[in-house]
């Protein structure tokens, strides 16, 4: 009895004792006189190679381990062409080159221990090899030829590279049935939101696939990023030599996406699953956005909820109140087309309603208010000197980023003063992007989840029934 | 005999076209790792990158889930989350006012607890399906907890959020992570390298002086956390092959479930940080463009000064020889039906573990070509995993998991995984071996590429071993020959080692037919 008195009193003592240790060293971050980054990129001009068919390569050692990776972006995607051509020339890059059995090209990539992902994106296809540097240059020829000459017109569904496509919805599936509700409706009957039927698939098998294949899988209109263990001037001759094979094209004219745009009401999609939480996805489309108005959107996307610890979301919804693992925004421009802006969160079925309001707490405020100085400091610092630095701070990223920028801009000014313009974005602008981009009127609200639970929950906060925010549509077949 | 001519073959290719990377084969695994060990315990390893313009740093603590106890599981894992609420100089506008709230809270909790300990035959739970909605308690415990929540509301008016996060990310920060597994926790961030004064002016305030704020709602962050797990119906199938194949060490319990998460106190867990968040228990490491002589002064600056504590208690428990095949049925309509062989198997610093990893490679192509070969479709893994990541440091077990299209086949697959693993004791082909290897020492370099993935191994192998011996086990997979698979087939994969487990369908066959 005396020890167990004894071991109250010490814990009870310690926190009393828990105030700053004698020797530490309290400065605050702000006052630690920490440097100002010295980071200066590499100079692109040093990694770009042109090659005689007018393919652009960014190639650049990084020996951090023996490794090389080679990635091809091509700048068309499951928007352009007819439904389902994309996803056929995926299929086929997925097999290999024509020249290979596919089995073949299996086999080949599992003697190099390879990783080889095609992954379709509205406007641009992305193919990616990695490999062991002792099979680079093998690997180099290899994905040359697939994309030189893919093999079409071979049964079967796809080889090994990884798919990043979704099918069908699957509420079922985590917040992805959320995320696809809302894209069902908000791409409806646009060229990013086909789902191509069972003839336009036999259509595209039929030839449209090797046509959109010649249109838009052409040098002029693909970039490489080459990163590796190895010296930059044998890996610059091995790559002439594997890709200037590939046939001259030039660069389809640009394709013109129509606008999306959701209108107010709000609209509340809904499927019942019987889950033990509910997931929501909140938001609308976003329009290109000019280079003027980017930097303060990211600011202010910073401040609001991109994914991170300590936004206003993630501050109000988790750490204020409990009530979800995550509730963070999520920043999606198109390349020339549509986009889209959403918030994105889960929880019990007892919170989902609240989630939704404070989100839209959340979105009032950041357009009616200004930001404090603590978050505009917070956000300069962690777009300039985190994300922006982390996109060239290894050959690999560096080459990466590079690549991306040409395909897209066909060069490099935009980044080269990306972190001066987060710098100069003031309070004022940051309300003004939210004010611009941000239509809480007109969003819609996708709420997957246990939706009886959901709707029977005694209020938390006073938070209203889901068809508060406008009119109520089963998105499942459910009533 | 045919086989190692094209094996060698294919090596003396290699060398004759001169592939890029060539000069660093021979010195693959090197980690030109630099240690020092301050007077109080502290360790420190660098990785020095030189011209690397960011450093990845990581704080691990020797501390995890094997430390729990029942009805407190989960509880280094709430820790974790606790350790991002800041301190009395990060994390509040007036800490003096909110000190007397939270001294009041201590005061309370204790009587709570005392209440609790008083009325146990009044509240324990004698449900089975008791819930996170429904907590038992006492008219008393009502009060003592109201006032708490009284205590948190006021005290919330001084909270000035996101303390940690905040100022990393201000800085440059990226990749801020934290982890709990079974051994150890860890924080970490990536940092532009003339920052990382930074990482040590926090972590040094997070290892001693962390306030307990907004307790009440990490538990909850605990239940959601909990509930995203249960949504996938593999879930329980995994935690209750854990409970089959050990039979007394921690590291086969689960990750806690809500009833645990309410047992929680901030009592409880001060005991936790006290005993185990001390210097002589922590380990930094850090990758980029520092130097161990830079960082031994920055470091002795912010941690210099602490103390050393007695060491902290590790677990006892040692799981006893296995003595009996085990078999479980788990019946749900969600899950894909599978059948998997469970065997225990030793850990790092046992010379037969890391050739595990080669015998893991094989057996999955040789289980995926047999699949093909009797028309059975599937997926198949197999891993070391137990719970949520790999196991080193304690008894682990290696998994054979056959996941199927159709429960038709479970009989078929079941045999063929049987035969499978039976017929490695005659050795698989050195080809198959060759390919294993280079497969794993792929994988490895996937990792060392990557700064953050390469110092979480570092400090990973520090906590169940020492780091050194990291180099020297993927050196031990890359000499694994069959034979040496052959020889762990036969000593460990005995039918009194085996753990089986089937997932199958509620509907498609009756439990009464499955019955004798």
């Amino acid at each position: 009895m005396v020890v167990q008195r004894a071991a109250v009193a010490a814990l009870v003592l310690a926190p009393l004792a828990a105030g700053p240790a004698w020797a530490q060293d309290y400065t605050h971050p702000k006052e630690m006189g920490l440097p100002e980054v010295r980071f200066v990129r590499p100079d692109p001009e040093n990694m770009r190679v042109t090659m005689a068919n007018e393919l652009v390569a960014y190639i650049t050692s990084d020996d951090r381990a023996p490794l090389v990776t080679i990635t091809a972006f091509v700048g068309a995607g499951s928007g352009h062409g007819e439904a389902g051509e994309a996803a056929v020339v995926a299929a086929a890059l997925r097999r290999g080159p024509a020249s290979m059995a596919p089995e073949a090209f299996r086999d080949a990539l599992e003697e190099m221990a390879a990783e080889y992902t095609v992954t379709v994106r509205p406007e641009e296809t992305e193919v990616t090899l990695d490999v062991p540097a002792e099979d680079g240059w093998r690997a180099m020829e290899l994905l040359a030829d697939v994309l030189a000459d893919p093999a079409f017109g071979v049964a079967g569904a796809g080889g090994p590279g990884r798919t990043s496509q979704a099918a069908g919805i699957d509420f079922a599936s985590s917040i992805q049935g959320a995320i696809d509700a809302f894209e069902s409706r908000l791409f409806q009957g646009h060229a990013f939101g086909r789902v191509p039927t069972p003839a336009q698939m036999d259509a595209a098998r039929g030839g449209g696939a090797e046509r959109f294949y010649r249109t838009h899988f052409v040098p002029g209109n693909a970039v490489l990023a080459i990163a590796g263990d190895f010296g930059r001037v044998e890996a610059s001759t091995r790559a002439k030599e594997a890709f200037e094979p590939w046939r001259e094209g030039e660069r389809p004219q640009a394709t013109r996406f129509a606008e999306v745009t959701t209108e107010a009401p709000r609209r509340v999609l809904q499927a019942d699953v019987a889950k033990l939480q509910g997931w929501v996805v909140i938001g609308h489309e976003l329009p290109p956005v000019p280079d003027e108005d980017e930097a303060a959107l990211h600011v202010m996307d910073y401040v609001l909820g991109a994914y991170h610890l300590d936004s206003r979301l993630f501050r109000e919804s988790r750490e204020k109140r409990g009530l979800t693992n995550d509730n963070s925004s999520f920043l999606q421009p198109g390349v020339r087309g549509p986009g889209s802006y959403t918030m994105r969160t889960y929880g019990r079925p007892e919170a989902v309603r609240l989630l939704v309001d404070i989100t839209f707490r959340e979105l009032d405020r950041i357009r009616e208010t200004l930001p404090t100085d603590d978050e505009i400091f917070v956000a300069r610092g962690a777009l300039a000197d985190g994300l922006w630095a982390t996109r060239y701070s290894t050959g690999l990223d560096a080459a990466r980023s590079y690549a991306l920028e040409w395909l897209r801009r066909g060069g490099h000014e935009w980044s080269a003063g990306y972190p001066g313009r987060i710098r100069a974005v003031t309070p004022e602008q940051v309300r003004e992007a939210a004010q611009r981009y941000l239509h809480p009127d007109r969003m819609i609200v996708s709420v997957v989840g246990p939706l009886e639970q959901i709707e029977s929950a005694d209020p938390i906060e006073s938070e209203p029934q889901l068809d508060a925010w406008g009119p109520v549509e089963r998105v499942d077949g459910g009533r | 005999m045919k086989v190692r001519i094209v094996s060698l073959s294919f090596v003396a290719a290699i060398a004759l076209t001169g592939g890029p990377g060539a000069a660093e084969a021979q010195s693959a695994y090197e980690l030109p790792i630099e240690e020092h060990v301050f007077d109080n315990g502290l360790r420190l390893l660098v990785l020095e990158r030189d011209g690397d313009p960011r450093v990845t740093a990581k704080i691990f603590t020797d501390m995890g889930a094997i430390h729990e106890v029942p009805g407190l599981l989960g509880a280094a894992h709430f820790q974790e989350h606790i350790m991002f609420k800041g301190t009395p100089s990060l994390g509040s506008t007036d800490w003096e006012a909110e000190r007397s709230l939270r001294q009041r809270m201590w005061e309370v909790e204790a009587a709570l607890i005392e209440e609790k300990n008083r009325a146990r035959n009044t509240i324990r739970q004698r449900g089975v399906m008791d819930d996170y909605r429904h907590a038992a308690s006492t008219p008393r415990m009502d009060e003592l907890v109201a006032e708490l929540e009284e205590l948190e509301r006021q005290a919330a008016a001084y909270r000035k959020s996101g303390a940690v996060n905040r100022w990393y990310q201000a800085f440059g920060g990226t990749g801020l992570t934290a982890t709990t597994e079974q051994e150890y926790m860890k924080f970490d961030i990536q940092l532009p390298v003339e920052r990382v004064d930074l990482f040590l002016r926090l972590e040094a305030d997070r290892m001693v002086n962390t306030v307990f704020r907004e307790f009440e709602q990490e538990r909850m962050i605990l239940v959601e956390q909990r509930l995203g797990d249960l949504n996938r119906p593999s879930t329980p199938y995994y935690e209750q092959m854990n409970a089959i194949a050990g039979v007394v060490h921690p590291v086969f319990w689960p990750e806690g479930y809500p009833t645990d998460f309410y047992e929680y106190t901030r009592t409880s867990q001060r005991a936790l940080y006290e005993a185990y968040f001390v210097v002589n228990n922590t380990t930094l490491v850090f990758i980029g463009g520092v130097s161990l002589e830079e960082m031994i002064p920055k470091v002795e600056h912010y941690f210099g000064w602490m103390e050393p504590a007695p060491e902290p208690t590790r677990t006892p428990a040692v799981e006893p020889p296995p003595a009996a095949e085990r078999r479980l049925v788990y019946r749900n309509d969600e899950i894909d039906p599978r059948v998997e062989f469970r065997y225990q198997i030793p850990a790092v610093g046992h010379p037969d573990r890391p050739a595990f990893d080669v015998l893991g490679e094989v057996t999955a192509g040789l289980l995926t070509d047999a699949l093909g070969s009797a028309g059975i479709s599937g997926g198949v893994s197999v891993n070391t995993r137990v719970v949520h990541t790999a196991r080193f440091g304690t008894p682990g077990t290696i998994n054979f998991e056959v996941i199927l299209s159709d429960e038709a086949d479970l009989d078929a697959a079941e045999a063929l995984l049987d035969e499978t693993i039976e017929a490695l004791k005659a050795g698989p082909e050195e080809q198959r071996v060759a390919r294993a290897h280079k497969v794993l020492r792929t994988e490895w370099h996937r990792t060392a590429r990557d700064p953050s993935a390469l110092a979480f191994e570092i400090g990973h192998f520090q906590t169940m071993d020492r780091w050194q011996t990291l180099p020297v086990y993927l050196q031990a997979r890359d000499d694994t020959t069959s034979d040496d698979i052959a020889r762990l087939a036969e000593l460990y994969f005995v039918p009194e080692n085996r753990s089986v487990g089937i997932a199958r369908s509620r509907t498609a066959r009756p439990i009464s037919e499955e019955l004798p």
